[in-house]
């Protein structure tokens, strides 16, 4: 048995009331899950207080679960609807657009980043920091989540086409923010 | 943002294909596809290095994000004031610290996570394997003679401190047979009957594990 057919047995489990079984789930995903929203968020105490989110919601709503979808996939998208709400808030209230910040940081050719120059590998982490959330959650969810296209539309919420296509666009961009740094990949 | 509305090229439609074409979660239309191109532009295959190298930089920031300890403790809590609040009050285990190590581990991860995640896997699965097989009376997971495919199932985690002896002698006098594991969670999967039971008799086989808390600290239906 596949670690998707353990899930959807726990999954299972869990609409049935089985506490243990949220934790045997939680303890199999919670890695996954609380990357993929400190990813997102790009805030560790807040990628906690919504880790605990996504399970309480999975508690309280495994009933909902239909199983059409891959559970890595369900949990993935539930996580990335806490993220999003979050993130709206966190605009909301303070005004302060922390991708607009970024990239205006990622402009600046300071010490730093001439170092980074050096360093391919370096300038490959800062370049992808400097990616706007969306751009930086879809190479998450394909790179690091392997979610297929179909996977990711379902997560995002937007159609397969518009998932290419943001995949295409957050790629070039970090081609860009690498010439920045002095490496050329020679691609677009 | 970009316009995501607009209409690619097709060498920037096989640009966007290449991160699913080098993670393998890629249809079989758009691989042929890809396949096809790069056939015809040799160029696509140095492209191919560039997502290769994206992943891994994507891979090694995820790995670097350490999960917080007392997540689960906290949402032991959570889940205790909850509306459909279920849950006994239960001591994190040696499993659920393995658990946590494994969980989300795909097996491309565990190829990453290396000699740590081996050493994981290779200690329970002894522990576990010395345990049974030093008792007798049953076979486990890959054993000649065992077919892992047919039964009644159940998920299990057993309790880590469960003397072997004590375990031994109730799996064989149950006629149960642990056919895998572990598996992320620290779970095992267990055949609790050797043919399809019946919804009760399932139902019984499972209780018989959940009435032994001394030795089983999980037990669900399997398909």
């Amino acid at each position: 048995m596949d670690h998707a057919s353990d899930d959807r047995a726990l999954i299972k489990a869990i609409a049935g009331g089985d506490a243990k079984a949220l934790e045997r789930l939680f303890a199999r995903n919670q890695t996954r899950v609380f990357r993929y929203l400190t990813r997102v968020v790009r805030n560790e105490a807040v990628a906690e207080e919504l880790l605990n989110e996504v399970f309480l919601g999975v508690w309280q709503n495994a009933a909902r679960y239909e199983g059409r979808s891959e559970p890595s996939t369900w949990l993935i998208s539930i996580a990335h609807n806490k993220a999003v709400s979050s993130l709206r808030k966190k605009r909301e209230v303070s005004g302060y657009d922390e991708e607009v910040a970024g990239q205006i940081e990622d402009e600046a050719d300071t010490p730093e980043v001439t170092t980074q120059k050096l360093d391919k590998a370096a300038a490959m982490r800062a370049a992808m920091q400097g990616l706007s959330v969306e751009h930086r959650e879809i190479l998450d969810l394909v790179y690091y989540q392997e979610q297929s296209v179909t996977e990711a539309a379902e997560i995002l919420g937007i159609p397969e086409a518009t998932v290419k296509t943001r995949m295409f666009y957050a790629r070039k961009k970090l081609s860009e923010l690498l010439a920045q740094r002095g490496v050329d990949r020679g691609w677009p | 943002m970009t316009n995501e509305t607009e209409i690619l090229s097709e060498a920037d439609e096989i640009a966007a294909l290449l991160p699913w074409y080098v993670s393998g979660k890629i249809s079989t239309s758009d691989k042929d596809r890809v396949d096809a191109y790069a056939n015809a532009h040799p160029d696509v295959r140095r492209h191919i290095t560039l997502a290769r190298e994206e992943a891994d930089a994507v891979f090694s920031q995820n790995q670097e994000i350490a999960v917080p300890r007392d997540a689960l403790d906290r949402l032991r809590a959570s889940v205790a004031t909850s509306p459909s609040a279920r849950l006994h009050a239960v001591q994190a285990t040696m499993l659920d610290r393995i658990g946590v190590f494994l969980g989300g581990l795909s097996p491309r991860h565990l190829a990453y996570a290396g000699v740590a995640a081996a050493f994981a896997i290779a200690v329970q699965a002894a522990s576990i394997g010395a345990l049974l097989q030093g008792q007798g009376g049953y076979q486990v997971a890959n054993a000649p003679g065992v077919e892992a495919s047919t039964g009644t199932f159940a998920l299990v985690a057993f309790q880590p401190a469960a003397p072997a002896g004590t375990l031994s002698a109730f799996l064989a006098e149950n006629k149960f047979t642990i056919v895998e594991g572990p598996k992320a969670g620290g779970l095992f999967r267990v055949r609790v009957g050797d043919k399809a039971l019946s919804a009760a008799d399932a139902e019984a086989a499972l209780a018989k594990l959940k009435a032994r808390g001394d030795l089983v600290s999980f037990a669900s239906a399997a398909p």
